[in-house]
């Protein structure tokens, strides 16, 4: 139930409850109080009636017994009696006659004889002479007369000489009775007072007319089974009170008393209606009834008020803590409008502050989320599409996620490979010798770095296929290693493209060689003159097509270089080398065409030893090489004498070796281009129509292969070229045997 | 005088230019010249006729040189029939099996004279 219906069910109970209890106490107290008052009221009436009815009786018979003991009386009717003559007739009636006229009441007055013959009557009713005679005076009967109204007959015995002689009757009204019977004072409206008595049936005949029946004298019976109605008790001599479950000779219930005149064996009844004695107690329960619905009313009013008014944010706190409980904060904090000054209003408050609270929170949290899924999606958008297969796995090397291409490249599907070990024999990887995995898994689990390398795959339908990879390893903040994340790349193609270019450059090279060579020996021959003795023009012009013919076989030979130090194919083979000695071997070299130029080629030494480094020894001497024969060939052909210096020293944490000329310099416009294949300066071109355009790129690749770097300084005056190399030596590479 | 020793060189070569100047040229050094056109004929001709060195091309149908060179190196090793491979093929990876297959000295036909060559046949068989 709820707390409103609560609270106002108990405002009601609590007043309605006091109230009904104090009604009902109030009513039956009430009611018994009438109850004896009215009682003992009936039972004082009663006594009064009855005591009233013996005093009219005894006044009647004191009437006949007056008349009885008249001495006149009594002497004529003795008198008459010997001697019944017309005259003592006529005395005695006039006698009586004075009776019945000063007697208003007396209706008829009779004297009778010893036999019971009438000698004198006088009145108008009559009756006929009685059979029982009792020695006194008393009152025979009530009874009708001709015209239907009742009348006493009261009879008295006229006694001389202790003998009866004869017997007075006097018909009377009953008048006194009726007044005492029409006597409601007391009695209220519905009061009245009954006086019967037993006829032959036994049945309660009624005496008098009664107040709500002026007809019932001598006519209204009761029924003596009616053990209900008080009459019938009355009659049989109970003299006793009635307090409930009586009706009177209507059928109305009644509160009566009954007593008894035994004399006359009349039964008096005093009684009253139920209805008029409760009355008072009726209205009492209607006030009652008015007071308890109007205080209801109010009541209601009130309390719904006062209920509503406590529960009203008791009702609200407790809506917004089930919106809070399903997560609509907003409606939470929304549904409360109302804080009472009271410790409700309180609770109100806090709770709206901290649902505030909890609305902001989740919405940081949720904006935070969202914008971390969205990082997440671009992450997830990003490692899903990329062209290369990414794999993600636990630091036992499970795998947690793959992204699209895994299948593209290995034909496993994500959830083929998911949770499985990653690299094994089952999945696409286990083809590399175990040195190759130890030494994977010692740089990305023990070493915690990033592991480059080439390996051979398998795809799930066993072709085997080339890979570039890269496996990282991800670190929490404690440095351990929480995820492996590897990219494959599947260079199956760049490698067969590679191979082909490969093949197309060696079979390129050697179909273009062969004629190269054929013509070269061929030439030589002639012009050696094992062919026979030429002339100096036919020397010459064979000259030519020698030197021409070279220039090719150097071009074939650049490119074919070229093509390899760009495939990455050519072998950087460190070995400890004199950097000294090495210089001074190239020079030597260079000493014939330092002559042809007229050059002055000078090697200036460090000053302090520096020791041997690892390093290709060809491949730099061919840089060296190509260095120093560019300065001699690009030497000025008039003005200051040629000199190429060749500077080596060292500056941690490298080497740095220098070629320095004051040839015809670099045009500043065309410096950027310098490194570039097949680049040649247009001044370069004029003083040397010689010249691929290959040797600086090829010098810039070896350089950088070996780990250094390659820079120039150029004016009018001269160049200047300079390269470096780490003293820890150049990183060691697999390709083909050096250079051609 | 030094006694000019005269020696039998078999070419191995499939390019009829190239095998005309090698085998003129080593004739004027008068020495013996036993051309062979491919690998199976090389193998063929050692058997008939014993050379002192092998010039060996690698490209050549029928039979490549390092096919060849295998097969010369089950019977004869490099003391009894040493191999100078000539050819214009320079991939660093038949140089690095060329020599381990057991030949001597490796040399790329268009960087050399012919010269040059004859010089290095001498060093090899002297």
């Amino acid at each position: 139930m709820k707390l409103f219906t609560q609270l106002v069910t108990l405002f009601i109970g609590l007043t309605l409850i006091p109230l009904i209890f104090v009604g009902l106490l109030t009513y039956a107290n009430t009611k018994g109080v009438i109850t004896d008052q009215i009682m003992a009221q009936l039972v004082s009436i009663a006594d009064i009636k009855k005591n009233q009815m013996n005093q009219v009786i005894d006044a009647y018979l004191a009437d006949v017994e007056e008349l009885a003991l008249r001495n006149y009386l009594r002497l004529n009717l003795e008198e008459y009696n010997q001697n019944p003559t017309i005259e003592l007739a006529s005395s005695i009636e006039a006698n009586i006659f004075d009776s019945l006229i000063s007697s208003p009441e007396i209706v008829s007055i009779a004297i009778k004889d010893s036999k019971g013959k009438t000698v004198a009557s006088v009145g108008d009713d009559y009756v006929e002479p009685l059979v029982n005679t009792k020695q006194s005076p008393a009152i025979e009967n009530i009874f009708m007369n001709s015209q239907g109204i009742p009348r006493v007959l009261l009879r008295s015995p006229i006694i001389v000489n202790n003998s009866t002689i004869g017997s007075v009757e006097v018909v009377s009204k009953i008048d006194p009775f009726r007044i005492i019977a029409g006597d409601y004072s007391g009695l209220g409206q519905s009061g009245e007072v009954l006086i019967a008595k037993k006829n032959e049936a036994g049945d309660a005949l009624f005496l008098t007319p009664i107040r709500f029946d002026q007809g019932a004298a001598l006519k209204r019976i009761v029924k003596k089974d009616r053990t209900d109605v008080p009459s019938t008790h009355a009659v049989s001599g109970e003299e006793a009170f009635f307090l409930s479950g009586m009706v009177d000779y209507r059928g109305v219930p009644v509160l009566a008393v009954t007593r008894f005149i035994d004399r006359q064996g009349w039964g008096i009844v005093v009684k009253i209606d139920r209805d008029e004695v409760f009355q008072p107690l009726t209205s009492i329960l209607l006030t009652f009834i008015v007071i308890i619905t109007t205080t209801l009313l109010a009541v209601v009013l009130v309390a719904v008020f006062v209920a509503r008014a406590i529960t009203k944010p008791i009702s609200q706190l407790s809506q917004a803590a089930g919106k809070l409980s399903q997560g609509n904060f907003t409606a939470a904090i929304e549904i409360i409008s109302y804080y009472p000054s009271n410790e409700i209003g309180v609770m109100a408050k806090a709770f709206t502050k901290m649902a505030s609270q909890l609305k902001e929170l989740y919405r940081n949290l949720e904006a935070k989320v969202k914008e971390r899924t969205h990082d997440l999606e671009k992450f997830e958008l990003a490692v899903d599409s990329a062209y290369d297969q990414i794999v993600i796995t636990n630091p036992d090397g499970l795998i947690l996620h793959a992204n699209k291409s895994i299948e593209r490249i290995t034909g496993f599907k994500l959830k083929e490979v998911l949770g499985r070990k990653v690299g094994s024999r089952e999945l696409w990887g286990g083809q590399m010798g175990p040195d190759f995995y130890k030494k994977l898994w010692k740089t990305i689990k023990i070493d915690k770095k990033t592991f480059s390398g080439e390996l051979i795959n398998h795809r799930k339908n066993g072709d085997n296929y080339n890979v570039l990879v890269r496996i990282s390893p991800v670190l929490d903040d404690k440095n351990r290693v929480v995820y492996f994340v590897g990219i494959e790349r599947d260079i199956t193609k760049e490698k067969e493209v590679d191979k082909m270019k490969t093949e197309f450059v060696s079979v390129a090279s050697h179909q273009l060689r062969t004629p190269l060579t054929a013509i070269r020996w061929y030439v030589e021959e002639v012009y050696n003159g094992e062919l026979g003795k030429l002339n100096k023009n036919q020397k010459d012009y064979l000259k030519q097509i020698l030197e021409s013919n070279e220039r090719m076989i150097r071009l074939v030979n650049d490119l074919l270089n070229v093509s390899r130090l760009e495939s990455g194919r050519v072998t950087v083979e460190p070995v400890l080398t004199d950097l000294v000695e090495l210089i001074g071997t190239v020079v030597n070299e260079c000493g014939i065409l330092a002559k042809a130029k007229n050059c002055q080629l000078n090697f200036i030494k460090p000053k302090s030893k520096i020791s041997k480094i690892k390093i290709d020894p060809v491949l730099i001497a061919q840089v060296i090489n190509n260095l120093v024969s560019n300065s001699l060939k690009y030497s000025k052909s008039s003005g200051e004498k040629c000199s190429v210096v060749i500077d080596l020293s060292k500056k941690d944490p490298n080497v740095i070796i220098s070629v320095k000329d004051n040839g015809i310099g670099i045009p500043s416009g065309l410096q950027n281009r310098v490194f570039d294949k097949f680049f040649r300066a247009d001044n370069a071109i004029k003083s040397e129509t010689e010249g691929t355009g290959l040797g600086l790129y090829i010098s810039k690749m070896v350089v950088e292969a070996s780990g250094g770097k390659i820079w120039f300084e150029s004016s009018e005056d001269g160049t200047t070229f300079t390269f470096t190399l780490p003293l820890s030596g150049s990183p060691a590479r697999k390709g083909e045997k050096g250079l051609s | 005088m030094a006694k000019k020793k005269s020696y039998k060189i078999l070419v191995v070569e499939d390019e009829p230019a190239l095998q005309q100047t090698l085998g003129d040229k080593i004739k004027r050094e008068g020495w013996e010249y036993i051309p062979s056109l491919n690998g199976e004929e090389g193998l063929r001709t050692i058997k008939k006729s014993q050379p002192d060195l092998i010039i060996l091309d690698l490209l050549m149908p029928k039979m490549s040189g390092l096919e060849m060179l295998k097969e010369v190196r089950k019977i004869y090793d490099k003391q009894d029939l040493p191999v100078i491979i000539l050819t214009n093929y320079s991939e660093g990876q038949n140089v690095s099996e060329a020599i381990a297959l057991g030949a001597d000295i490796f040399l790329v036909k268009a960087n050399y004279s012919l010269e040059e060559i004859i010089e290095k046949i001498r060093e090899v068989l002297d």
